[in-house]
């Protein structure tokens, strides 16, 4: 499955699944308190309580471990180069560079809590189609204009790959190597320029499509959430852990 | 006479000057189902875009007998449904339910009548069960078919179809063909811009000839044998057809011209007998 597809797992049955898209959107909190975390033990705890959200999910482990590599890609240098930047006292050191515990920590606490932000973001938005999250963010007051936005850019973004796809493999029937060469990149800014004129033409041929249908710049649609009580008992529960990570990541370090 | 649209002295000119329709007149019957034909560049889609009211040019379009102006464009665009030649340009929605459910809902329908016309509509195309894929993961056949679904849930009176059997596989276009034959039947005024002139005996039972201008407008067994005038237009006689004008001119057939496999096979018998 494309990793474009977010929501490629949101017909499985799960408490998550269930929940209230509003509320589960509400719980974005939990992401913040994560990554306003000081301390390595809160941090690791943290990221315990991502996974355990993500298994109680029931998503994919493999599925997510293969769409956090790109973040993750970032965040590793993180503990590899604060040891080298970071005063402290040093546990390592290599023709004469200084690794310091300190530089460590910190690099740790940012891989994790980065790790663990990334992971929960898979259960709140991979748990209910796209499109539901998006209607669920409008009624929690996003503008109509991005709500349009996020909607067509998921839409046509597949349609948009394909034709990409289709662009490379025509450039490469006709004998064209990618390079980093002058030549290479001339040829792939063409065909991307020509990518964007099509792209044009198309939003200009579905805008038609939309006005033929009566759109007069609001678009419909039948809002049909419904909160419960164990919604928000579960909202509770989440903002516990948000408050109570706090909690602790203040008593570690003061 | 009772016509379903009507086209008096329309002319368009792009913006980069290029005339795509001029001084166009023509009418259409209701309930009559009319192939407009025409070489590329003749202003086909032009002109179907004006019979939604999506352009505007400089001559009279009435649908139903309405003048088409600024106040009744929201009345024309709910009894004329248009289908794009490319159905990624009509499934602009995240869903195929949302698709089918969003003329309905510009309507002002309540979500009963909402929920009734698509499930009507989806089952009018055969995707029932459908309602919740998301359109980029149909097949082409599908997705054309679902184009047909998201305006035949606002209940048109007229049908504007742009090519509708276009790359598809012979199944998906006999599938589209009877489609269009079952909407004749309920009614439905239509009107089929289309290139593959073997299909127009089977969905029309007029054409309209259109090169910037109307160059012919008849019934389909009268035009479809003027090879001349198509050949000069750069269009094809169907192939059953040919056949037998060569045949007739030669002077081996006296009868009328087939256009179905069942007429050129007792035409054919006919010639035998002779």
């Amino acid at each position: 499955m494309s990793h474009l597809e977010i929501d490629g797992y949101s017909h499985l049955a799960s408490p998550i699944h269930r929940w209230d898209p509003r509320v589960k959107i509400a719980s974005l909190l939990l992401t913040f308190s994560i990554v306003l975390l000081k301390s390595l033990a809160v941090a690791l705890l943290g990221l315990a309580s991502s996974a355990a959200i993500l298994l109680i999910s029931r998503l994919p482990f493999s599925y997510v471990l293969q769409g956090i590599k790109w973040p993750l890609l970032f965040l590793l240098p993180f503990p590899l180069i604060l040891p080298l930047t970071v005063d402290g006292e040093s546990f390592f050191i290599l023709y004469g560079l200084g690794f310091s515990i300190e530089g460590l920590e910190q690099g740790l606490v940012m891989m994790t809590r980065g790790v663990a932000a990334v992971v929960l973001i898979y259960p709140i938005f991979g748990s209910s189609p796209f499109n539901t999250t998006v209607h669920a963010m409008r009624s929690l007051g996003l503008p109509e204009a991005l709500t349009q936005i996020f909607l067509f850019a998921y839409r046509y973004l597949f349609l948009l790959r394909e034709e990409f796809a289709s662009a490379s493999r025509s450039l490469a029937s006709r004998g064209f190597i990618k390079g980093t060469d002058a030549a290479s990149i001339r040829v792939l800014g063409a065909a991307l320029g020509m990518l964007f004129i099509r792209s044009y033409e198309r939003s200009e041929r579905i805008y038609r499509a939309m006005v033929s249908k009566g759109y007069g710049g609001d678009l419909p649609s039948a809002d049909r959430f419904r909160m419960e009580g164990r919604d928000l008992l579960k909202a509770l529960i989440v903002l516990g852990l948000a408050l109570g990570l706090q909690g602790l990541d203040w008593m570690v370090i003061g | 006479m009772n016509p379903a649209i009507e086209v008096v002295g329309l002319s368009y000119r792009y913006p980069d000057g290029t005339v795509a329709l001029d001084g166009v007149d023509f009418s259409i019957e209701r309930g009559s189902s009319v192939a407009l034909l025409g070489p590329n560049g003749a202003g086909k889609s032009t002109l179907l875009l004006h019979l939604n009211g999506l352009l505007r040019g400089e001559g009279i379009v009435r649908i139903l007998g309405r003048e088409m102006e600024e106040a009744t464009l929201p009345w024309v665009r709910r009894q004329v449904g248009l289908v794009f030649q490319d159905p990624d340009d009509q499934l602009f929605m995240p869903s195929l339910e949302e698709d089918v459910a969003f003329g309905p809902r510009n309507l002002g329908l309540s979500e009963r009548e909402v929920e009734v016309n698509v499930s009507w509509a989806l089952k009018v195309v055969g995707l029932t069960g459908m309602a919740g894929r998301c359109p980029h993961h149909l097949s082409f056949g599908q997705k054309k078919r679902a184009a047909l679904a998201t305006v035949l849930s606002m209940r048109p009176e007229v049908l504007i179809l742009d090519e509708p059997t276009s790359n598809l596989d012979p199944r998906s276009k006999g599938e589209v063909i009877s489609l269009i034959g079952e909407l004749k039947r309920r009614g439905t005024t239509i009107l089929t811009a289309i290139h593959d002139v073997n299909i127009v005996p089977a969905i029309a039972d007029q054409v309209l000839l259109l090169d910037r201008k109307v160059v012919e407008f008849g019934p389909t067994r009268e035009v479809l044998v003027k090879r001349g005038l198509l050949k000069g237009l750069g269009l094809d006689v169907p192939a059953i057809a040919d056949l037998f004008i060569s045949l007739k001119d030669g002077g081996q057939y006296p009868g009328e011209i087939p256009f179905t496999r069942d007429e050129a096979l007792s035409a054919l018998a006919q010639i035998v007998d002779r």
